[in-house]
């Protein structure tokens, strides 16, 4: 790797989740009292703070609730890939995500526009969920 | 409780633009002396010091380093960091603090240079690190395509149009023109922000605030000293704040914010409407955000921002003059600071001093903050003697 883009560092309560990201699974925390679906991964639930929370691998599909194309990176890294689609990503699951379109023109993004989950590859252990334009 | 209880009774403006020759520290101090001048009180007396950490010159504790940069000796002291919201989070906790009997006399002094004391560059990694570092932070996006994405957002759900975004920045423009102390001195057209750079869609970069140095400050004291100083007391009359998330993506809504919490909870505090208010100093760090504003405290339905700003509700002689003085988009964003030149404006107007841009009969004014990304909001009424 010699991206000298951000590379997050997973906490506790993280670490599933990217552990799952490298395996190619969006992984997402479910209430097993109230049902809430959260992300990011949290101590408790955040809708009703039980501590009954499991990991449950969702099915990566979502759709665009908006977008804007950037022009200048907000981080060291990410010069050559200008332009890119910043997107905000509703999964099916409930949570929202920010992440970034990939395989789409600025001119083909639209709103709701069915999406799913890809990774890329930051570090040797870190890959980073992006989405790409349901087929 | 509150209602009433301080007033303001001084205030001190720095120059706003680029500002070379002056440190972050210094713009604060500067504020502050200009503040105890109009108010015509010593520096001893000052026994409240509430501040907010610049970017340029940041300290752990900002309050403690700047009550020592002035020898000042408060009893009450604290730096707050609530980003655009944080000078009117500082009225509110100026008010407790007094009407509790902790401190007196509370000076809130904010300075910064963002302009000229940080290149891009650096401007860029500071920003980052607001950002969630593990679920934002890795992909790149700057804090102006949150907003973008907020503003899309708006457009698809009420059919608000980039012309009606473009006229919050000509509106703005406007009243800057007839601020000899706004930034921008000449006017703008909707044209002109439309064919200006699309600095992320479907932001223009005249749809953007400015970036500026500078520094204001204001004095609260109890309400019955306010009429022992030199000038007209502007009164505190109700504040409220909301707040929804710290991260976008986090947000319970894309395109309603917690004004439509701070706004009801200044109102109730207050005793009065948003039909009461003769002026509204609004943040406008982006065009969207005014139309979001609007809604949100009541001032249009929601959805009906752009037509609300189309029809020219906002200007001076419209039915709620907003950003007087220029607002962030023409007079000056110095950052965190950004909300004290809509306090100062509010005061300005509430004494009637505010010469070629005065609203006529101005008696109640609101001013509201908000920071992060649509992320803390705070609400403020000020009134004049006889709202009280």
């Amino acid at each position: 790797m010699t991206s000298n883009k951000p590379i997050p560092r997973p906490t506790p309560e993280t670490q599933p989740f990217w552990e799952g990201c490298a395996v190619g699974e969006l992984r997402l925390q479910h209430c097993l009292d109230c049902s809430h679906v959260q992300y990011p991964a949290r101590k408790l639930c955040s809708g009703c703070f039980s501590e009954n929370v499991a990991w449950r691998v969702s099915s990566g599909r979502g759709k665009v609730t908006t977008w804007s194309t950037v022009t200048l990176p907000g981080a060291a890294g990410f010069e050559a890939e200008v332009p890119f689609l910043s997107v905000m990503v509703e999964l099916e699951d409930g949570p929202r995500m920010l992440s970034v379109l990939r395989d789409c023109e600025a001119n083909e993004v639209c709103f709701d526009l069915p999406v799913e989950v890809i990774f890329e590859q930051r570090s040797e252990t870190i890959f980073v969920p992006y989405f790409k334009p349901l087929d | 409780m509150l209602r009433g209880s301080v007033a303001i009774i001084g205030m001190g403006e720095t120059p706003v633009g680029a500002l070379p020759n002056q440190g972050s520290t210094e713009l604060c101090a500067e504020a502050a002396r200009l503040a105890l001048k109009d108010a015509g009180i010593h520096k001893s007396h000052v026994d409240g010091l509430i501040t907010c950490n610049p970017w340029v010159e940041p300290h752990l504790y900002h309050a403690e380093m700047f009550a020592e940069y002035m020898q000042i000796f408060p009893r009450f002291c604290m730096t707050l960091n609530a980003g655009g919201a944080t000078t009117l989070t500082a009225v509110l906790r100026a008010a407790s603090a007094i009407v509790t009997g902790v401190c007196d006399t509370v000076l809130i002094t904010h300075g910064d240079n963002p302009r000229t004391g940080m290149s891009g560059r650096e401007t860029g990694e500071k920003m980052t690190t607001t950002m969630n570092p593990q679920f934002e932070l890795p992909y790149g996006v700057p804090l102006t395509n949150g907003y973008a994405m907020a503003g899309r957002a708006h457009m698809h759900q009420y059919g608000t149009t980039s012309e009606q975004l473009a006229q919050v920045a000509v509106s703005a423009r406007k009243h800057a023109c007839l601020n000899p102390a706004a930034e921008m001195q000449t006017p703008i057209t909707v044209s002109d922000v439309l064919n200006s750079r699309v600095v992320a869609d479907p932001l223009h970069a005249l749809d953007c605030s400015l970036w500026s140095d500078g520094g204001g400050a204001v004095i609260v004291v109890a309400a019955e000293r306010a009429k022992d100083f030199p000038n007209r007391p502007v009164y505190f009359l109700g504040c409220g704040e909301a707040h929804w998330h710290e991260h976008f993506f986090q947000a319970r809504s894309l395109t309603t914010t917690a004004a439509s919490e701070s706004g009801p909870r200044a109102y109730d505090m207050a005793r009065l409407g948003v039909k009461d208010m003769d002026f509204a100093q609004i943040y406008d760090c982006f065009t969207p955000v005014v139309l979001m504003e609007l809604e949100d405290l009541g001032f249009c339905q929601k959805g009906e921002g752009g037509a609300f700003v189309e029809q020219g509700n906002i200007e001076l002689g419209g039915t709620i003059p907003v950003n007087t003085h220029g607002g962030l988009l023409a007079h000056s964003h110095t950052g965190h600071p950004g909300s004290m030149f809509a306090l100062t404006e509010a005061v300005t107007q509430l004494r009637g001093s505010a010469g070629a841009r005065q609203v006529e009969h101005a008696e109640v004014g609101l001013v509201h903050g908000q920071g992060g990304v649509l992320s803390s909001h705070a609400t403020l009424i000020l009134g004049t003697e006889a709202t009280l």
